[in-house]
């Protein structure tokens, strides 16, 4: 995915007499603007300035899987640290108590929290733009372990009889990156994001991976 | 009756010590060499399980060896604290009363949560590098090689001063399996960081079966993916395959001395099913800048 990339979607000029000199008076306009702007405060920028929507989208997106880390800190920090000796009955109750106090803090938490609609149609070009450069053998080598699932939802636990498949590396290099403790995950055809430390789904995109890669059982 | 008693019991006795005669460790038990084993999807609490682990304790009699690789799926679904008990704790008893460490990596069978428990001495991570004497082991998580890890084996890898470098993650960049072959995807990621920095041996699991890969870009590949799972005659033999087995489940014993890296591969049967000697890899060439920095004073 290109981080902060511009769409290339400029607004065309057309070149005529009309647009021309049309053109000119908003650039002197421009101009006469951008003194006053410069003698009111050197530097200071306008209010306003154009952003790039998909760049916008990718913003607001990490922006939101870092306030999910934010808030897992915190309700890790009321929770008593797992130690160096720590016994598998001791990790096994330390995820529990975390997945039970993110719940309860994210109980409202609905599908398209974090990946928002404005975002999720990059993960689909990006996923589905890898599945077609790959031919069917790779691609359906690529989603051969990934497990089948009816249901699916936000601050459910990820199954543990579930493997973790892969998400292919080439792929994975080419998503957003995440913060530390979040993963990008498929299960069935769906794009998950998966928090490895309480095994909770904290969102998901559904129906990412096209049905011709997914063979069914 | 009696006489069909007597030829079994005769039968008995001459297979007895046959079985204990045939796992013999051959490998040089030279002075101050390093001693490992691999073990690869082990955590299943099968019997199958139980009864390869008799045979990994009884080869450490044989050859004490210090320590030992898992190469992932150390624990297969429930991972509670009694699964912990079946499925590593109790099959290997015997080495962990022994004070053999085990060095785990994550496969895609496992919570990642794993990396916390004390005996698969991860100390948290889901990557990370540990030595013994002249080798120094590189541990992948290959369930997930995001662009923090590939940072992270860049920079591990460019400061080793080993002379031996092993890398290994559950799943094999070269395979012949006809269930899962070679993960191309991760190879063309990963390779070009092995080569560049002189990575000698690889070892992976996923695969249930033990193969030896023919020399690939200089860089020896073994994966060792049954120890507590088989996949039977899936071994699709063709121009990777140096060596392989996949009648039956398995373990690799290692020896590593100066510029030597000897292997001998047991069954649960206790059958030496592939053997043998390699030399070291030579360096890659350094380039050119590092020898002249090198040589000013």
């Amino acid at each position: 995915m290109v981080h902060g990339a511009t769409d290339g979607a400029l607004p065309m000029l057309r070149h005529n007499g009309a647009l021309d000199s049309k053109l000119m008076i908003s650039m002197h306009r421009l101009i006469v603007a951008a003194i006053l702007i410069g003698a009111l405060g050197a530097g200071r920028l306008p209010a306003q300035q154009p952003v790039n929507p998909q760049a916008a989208a990718l913003k607001e997106f990490a922006d939101r899987t870092k306030a999910y880390v934010d808030l897992k800190t915190k309700m890790k920090s009321a929770l008593p640290a797992l130690g160096a000796d720590a016994t598998p009955a001791e990790i096994s109750k330390h995820e529990h108590q975390l997945a039970q106090a993110i719940r309860r803090a994210r109980s409202n938490a609905r599908q398209g929290d974090v990946f928002t609609p404005p975002v999720v149609p990059q993960f689909r070009t990006v996923i589905r733009g890898d599945l077609r450069s790959r031919d069917i053998r790779d691609a359906l080598a690529a989603m051969q372990e990934v497990p089948y699932t009816v249901t699916l939802r936000v601050n459910d636990t990820w199954p543990s009889d579930f493997p973790l498949a892969t998400i292919p590396p080439r792929l994975l290099n080419n998503l957003y990156p995440l913060p530390d403790g979040l993963e990008y995950r498929f299960l069935d055809r769906h794009l998950v994001l998966l928090d490895t430390e309480s095994h909770l789904i904290v969102d998901f995109v559904r129906d990412v991976v096209p049905s011709i890669v997914r063979r069914r059982r | 009756m009696v006489r069909r008693g007597v030829r079994i019991v005769v039968l008995a006795l001459l297979l007895v010590p046959a079985a204990a005669a045939a796992q013999q460790v051959t490998l040089p038990q030279l002075d101050g060499a390093v001693r490992f084993a691999v073990i690869g999807d082990s955590g299943t609490g099968s019997d199958r399980q139980y009864e390869l682990a008799e045979k990994l304790v009884a080869a450490h009699a044989q050859f004490p060896f210090t320590f030992v690789l898992m190469m992932g799926d150390n624990i297969y679904g429930s991972d509670k604290a009694k699964d912990f008990q079946k499925k590593f704790e109790t099959p290997y008893k015997p080495l962990l009363d022994a004070s053999v460490p085990f060095y785990a990596t994550l496969g895609n069978h496992d919570d990642p949560n794993q990396r916390f428990y004390k005996l698969f001495n991860m100390d948290g991570r889901r990557y990370y590098t540990f030595t013994k004497g002249d080798v120094q082991f590189f541990v992948m998580d290959s369930t997930y090689m995001d662009r923090a890890q590939l940072t992270w084996l860049d920079q591990q890898l460019s400061a080793s001063r080993a002379r031996w470098k092993i890398a290994y993650g559950h799943h094999p960049l070269y395979s012949s399996g006809a269930r899962h072959g070679s993960e191309v995807d991760l190879r063309e990621l990963v390779e070009p960081l092995f080569i560049k920095y002189g990575v000698d041996v690889v070892f992976a699991g996923h695969e249930h079966f033990y193969e030896r890969v023919k020399p690939q870009k200089g860089i020896y590949y073994f994966t060792s993916g049954a120890a507590g799972k088989l996949r039977e005659n899936n071994i699709r033999r063709g121009p990777l395959t140096a060596a392989g087995f996949d009648d039956d489940m398995s373990f690799m014993l290692v020896e590593i001395t100066d510029d030597k890296f000897y292997f001998q591969v047991i069954s649960r049967a206790g059958k030496t099913v592939d053997s043998g000697e390699l030399d070291r890899p030579p360096d890659p060439e350094k380039p050119k800048e590092a020898e002249t920095t090198a040589a000013t004073p």
